[in-house]
């Protein structure tokens, strides 16, 4: 177990890694990837480094590509370091009908960042990507750190904003 | 079952897509991500054919046939298909073929020429993605790719050692490497081949010629004993690339990096270019005439004088099958019996019992019959990349393999064990196996539980032996154990040797104890060790090159130093030539001459001349003929000297051949002090290799580092490795631990330490505290 950054493996770590290798075949150790990742990324500040996806792929024995692939592809992994909270507004049909474009211009003028950016005292990060994030009838809707705040008004936008100031 | 394409009833088996009954019928179908080799995904959407009874256009290359299918590959349908497909693969494709060195070998260029539109609706920005440069011998321009996920299944599926990945998603989504990571594999070149476009290209042959306007030869790769068949592609009489040439029973359609940029050797700048000969001390050119005439004379002074025994002639197991034939035949007719190609061995108290010629024990597709595979002292990965291949397909199988090493061998396949010995633990080891007294103590319980568990007499079994056994002082030693061994677990016995001509170097009696066709010898000859530690007075090389084709070079200096005649037959002008020569003659290459080898399974493989030589260089066959000629022999042209081959081979059963018993060997050999071996670098294996500039620039090639085991490493204070080898002291910095060394063991990487030689291949050594 050489070239394993023990920073990311303690004993907690590890074994609730192993409880997700349970959950596969042997010959399937791939499997394990996304939920290892969602684990080690909750514990590194919400954001994923060469050495956690090293250390990963030793661990599971598999090829570093292998979890920088995964690591990549999905929206809810960021290989850059990010804010402290995550804002997701979701831009998809019924939320763009509801005017949802006005909420994100709105939070981005009152943030001073764009899609994708941190602001600088790294307490908010606007995610990008956002597709339908199943709440339509709740449009338009946006999560704050995985919690859906709907039917937004600009003035709702700037309440939720506030209690995480 | 029948199924119709276009109208015509074909036959096509359950489980068959339509695909592959159309590739069978000679129906083109056009296709980006579809390889005969690799899964299929589907993701290019380029092979949609109408089906009746479905609304949309299917995939061909991941539909099943079913019985009474009626499939178009020429209706409006399919064509509107094709056209849409073709249409959005070029949105983001920067149609960039006037600079593009795949132009003209494109399946783009093809495909949107015979199935594309003329014109595009998209008027936007293309999508650019920024390259890395990520190995010396594959560019990339990735802004041309479009996502066929070839090479991504090669590394997974073929290779086992995935490289590339598809990163991001969407219109992000790009092929690209593990961050900052470089492609360094043994099979990566095939990448180059898959890639449909010129995303992934051939580095070293990048802008030197346009496809239209080179030839193409065929050959056979004169770097391992496997004999992957290679197209050579040739412009103005110079190889400028090499690719595979399919053979379902040898290469497939895969080529190891080795072979793909091994040619590169032949351009290198010590190319001998004129015949020389020494005056006065000095080497000076000469014409061909007097340098052959010179050596007839010395040969005839030898023999009048009846001092033939004072001669000794070596020849390079990586001649061909022509050239080892004629040189055994011509030194013979003089009288000489010191003939050998043996030239990295040291121990040769097993060739009275030896069979006729190595082989592998089996053919090459059949590998994966086997149940069991044991590996001695080879690391297939690195020592015969394109055997990985194999092996990976007969792991899938359920063979499982075992590698026992001086090295826990990092292989691409996963063997259920590795073992890494020093060669007189793998004597211990293998009798434990045979015996069971006297059990090795340095051995893990399991493992040996392991074993005996799944490799029994009642399995298919298969050991094989590679090169680095020959190198040992105690190979017969092992050789034997191996031999009990196999018979105890009732298994076929092969080898994988260090040459690609070894097989044929025996058959034809390359050998101081032996005919052609394992006859005996009435006097016995010197062996190549004996030859070059008994000092002799006159010696012939063959295509050897001094440096580092012996087991040991220090000892060929001593020899050269004090013989009175040294002559070279040789392509490259080495330091140790150009000091030590009398006579040189320069010869061909493998794809200077026609020629042929014999593979590790016993198939001969013919080849013609790939390019012309310059001017001053003769084809080695030619020169040794001329020799037989002058002294009254028959004048042989090339046919009827391989005609004479053929016919000498083609009633050897090769299947009765490994069937052999080696006589008893009481253990002689003890091991103090260090144990130290040469590893067989994968581009340091023989002298064209070691001469291509681009398979130098890899990773592997780079690797000079003398390698530590890590009990000597963590006792070994000072900043600097000094030890003494012989009566050499060796003193280098570059050196660090190896992990996957048995204890007390040193591992020399190359043939050189800075600007000194190893000396021996293997042995032993003192560290100096
Ligand atoms: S680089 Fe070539 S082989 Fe790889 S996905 Fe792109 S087009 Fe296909
Ligand atoms: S479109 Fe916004 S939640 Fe569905
Ligand atoms: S070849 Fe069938 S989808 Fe690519």
């Amino acid at each position: 177990m050489n070239d394993i950054n023990n920073n990311f493996f303690n004993n907690e770590t590890c074994s609730m890694i192993e409880n997700i290798k349970k959950k596969f075949p042997e010959d399937r150790k791939k499997s394990s990837i996304i939920e290892s990742l969602l684990i080690l990324q909750k514990n590194n500040n919400g954001y994923l480094t060469k050495d956690i996806i090293t250390s990963l792929a030793k661990y599971l024995k598999v090829e570093e590509i292998d979890v920088y692939e995964v690591a990549t592809f999905y929206s809810m992994f960021n290989t850059k370091p990010v804010g402290i909270n995550t804002i997701s507004v979701c831009t998809n049909v019924s939320c763009m009908l509801r005017n949802a474009d006005n909420i994100l211009n709105h939070i981005e003028n009152k943030l001073g960042i764009k899609v994708g950016e941190t602001t600088k005292d790294q307490k908010f990060f606007l995610k990008d990507e956002i597709e339908c994030l199943a709440a339509c009838n709740g449009a338009p809707m946006m999560q704050v750190n995985h919690k859906n705040y709907e039917n937004l008004t600009i003035e709702k936008v700037d309440k939720i904003l506030e209690e995480f100031e | 079952m029948e199924i119709f394409i276009n109208n015509k009833s074909y036959t096509a088996e359950d489980g068959e897509t339509i695909i592959q009954i159309a590739d069978k019928f000679d129906i083109h179908i056009p296709r980006f991500c579809y390889h005969k080799h690799l899964s299929i995904v589907a993701n290019c959407r380029m092979c949609l054919v109408d089906i009746e009874g479905f609304k949309f256009a299917q995939p061909a290359c991941s539909t099943l046939v079913q019985d009474g299918m009626k499939i178009s590959t020429q209706s409006a349908k399919t064509k509107n298909a094709q056209k849409s497909t073709m249409e959005f693969l070029l949105i983001n494709h920067p149609l960039d073929c006037p600079i593009c060195d795949q132009g003209g070998e494109c399946e783009l260029q093809d495909v949107s020429l015979e199935y594309g539109d003329d014109h595009s609706n998209y008027m936007q920005f293309k999508r650019v993605v920024v390259d890395r440069d990520v190995s010396p011998l594959i560019s990339t321009d990735m802004t041309r790719c479009i996502h066929c996920s070839r090479c991504v299944r090669f590394g997974e599926e073929v290779a086992a050692t995935k490289e590339l990945g598809l990163l991001d998603r969407g219109e992000n989504m790009k092929i690209d490497s593990f961050i900052e990571k470089n492609i360094d594999s043994e099979l990566s070149g095939n990448m180059i081949d898959l890639c449909p476009v010129g995303a992934l290209n051939n580095k070293p042959y990048r802008y030197s010629a346009r496809t239209w306007d080179l030839s193409q030869k065929k050959g056979i790769s004169p770097h391992d004993c496997i004999g992957s068949n290679i197209f050579y592609h040739i412009y103005n009489n110079k190889i400028v690339r090499a690719v595979p040439a399919e053979n379902e029973n040898i290469n497939q359609t895969w080529l190891s990096d080795r072979d793909r940029f091994g040619y590169e050797g032949i351009y290198a700048e010590d190319r001998c270019k004129r015949p020389m000969i020494k005056k006065n001390e000095k080497l000076l050119t000469c014409d061909w005439d007097t340098a052959i005439k010179t050596l007839n004379q010395n040969l005839n002074t030898l023999k009048n004088e009846k001092k033939l025994d004072s001669l000794g002639c070596l020849i390079s197991p990586q001649s061909t099958c022509e050239e080892l034939y004629l040189f055994q035949k011509v030194f013979r007719e003089f009288g000489a019996n010191n003939i050998d190609h043996r030239t990295i061995e040291k121990d040769f108290d097993y060739q009275q019992d030896y069979p006729v010629m190595p082989t592998l024990g089996c053919d090459i597709k059949d590998l994966e019959a086997y149940d069991n595979v044991i590996l001695v002292g080879v690391n297939i990965k690195k020592e015969f990349p394109i055997l990985s291949v194999r092996m990976i397909q007969a792991q899938n199988k359920k063979t499982q393999f075992f590698s026992i090493n001086f090295q826990s061998s990092n292989e691409d396949f996963n063997p259920a064990i590795s073992l890494a010995l020093r060669n007189d633990q793998l004597r211990e080891f293998l009798d434990y196996l045979s015996n069971k007294t006297n059990k090795p103590n340095y051995i893990e319980e399991k493992m040996f539980h392991y074993i005996f568990k799944y490799i029994k007499s009642n399995k298919k079994n298969l050991i094989v032996i590679g090169p680095s056994i020959g190198q040992l002082p105690n190979q017969t030693e092992i050789l034997y154990s191996l031999n009990q061994y196999s018979k105890k677990i009732n298994a076929d016995f092969g080898y994988l040797t260090e040459h690609c001509n070894n097989t044929a170097s025996w058959l034809l009696g390359v050998l101081p104890h032996r005919l052609p066709l394992g006859k005996r010898v009435d006097k016995e000859g010197l062996n190549a060790y004996q030859m070059i530690e008994k000092k002799l007075s006159n010696y012939i090389f063959y295509n050897l090159e001094p440096e580092c084709d012996f087991w040991n070079n220090d000892l060929v200096e001593d020899a050269l130093k004090t013989s009175k005649m040294n002559v070279f037959f040789s392509s490259f002008m080495t330091p140790f030539i150009a000091k030590y020569a009398d006579i040189v003659l320069p010869i061909s290459t493998f794809a200077e001459t026609h020629g042929s080898f014999i593979n590790i399974e016993g198939s001969y493989q013919a080849y013609k001349q790939i390019i012309r030589p310059k001017k001053e260089i003769k084809l080695g066959w030619e020169v040794l003929n001329n020799l037989l000629f002058i002294n009254g022999a028959n004048n042989y042209t090339f046919d009827t000297l391989q005609n004479e081959i053929k016919n000498n081979i083609q009633d050897f059963d090769v299947t009765t051949n490994n069937n052999f018993k080696l006589s008893n060997q009481p253990l002689k050999y003890i091991q103090k002090d260090i144990f130290k071996f040469t590893l067989r670098n994968t581009y340091n294996t023989d002298q064209i290799v070691r001469r291509s500039k681009s398979l130098q620039q890899t990773r592997t090639g780079k690797l000079k580092n003398i390698l530590l085991s890590n009990d000597l490493f963590s006792s070994h204070k000072k900043g600097y490795l000094e030890f003494i080898d012989k009566d050499k002291n060796i003193k280098s910095e570059l050196y660090n631990s190896d992990q996957s060394l048995p204890h007390n063991t040193i591992a020399y990487q190359s043939y050189k330490i800075g600007d000194a030689f190893v000396g021996a291949r293997t042995g032993t050594v003192k560290i100096k505290s």
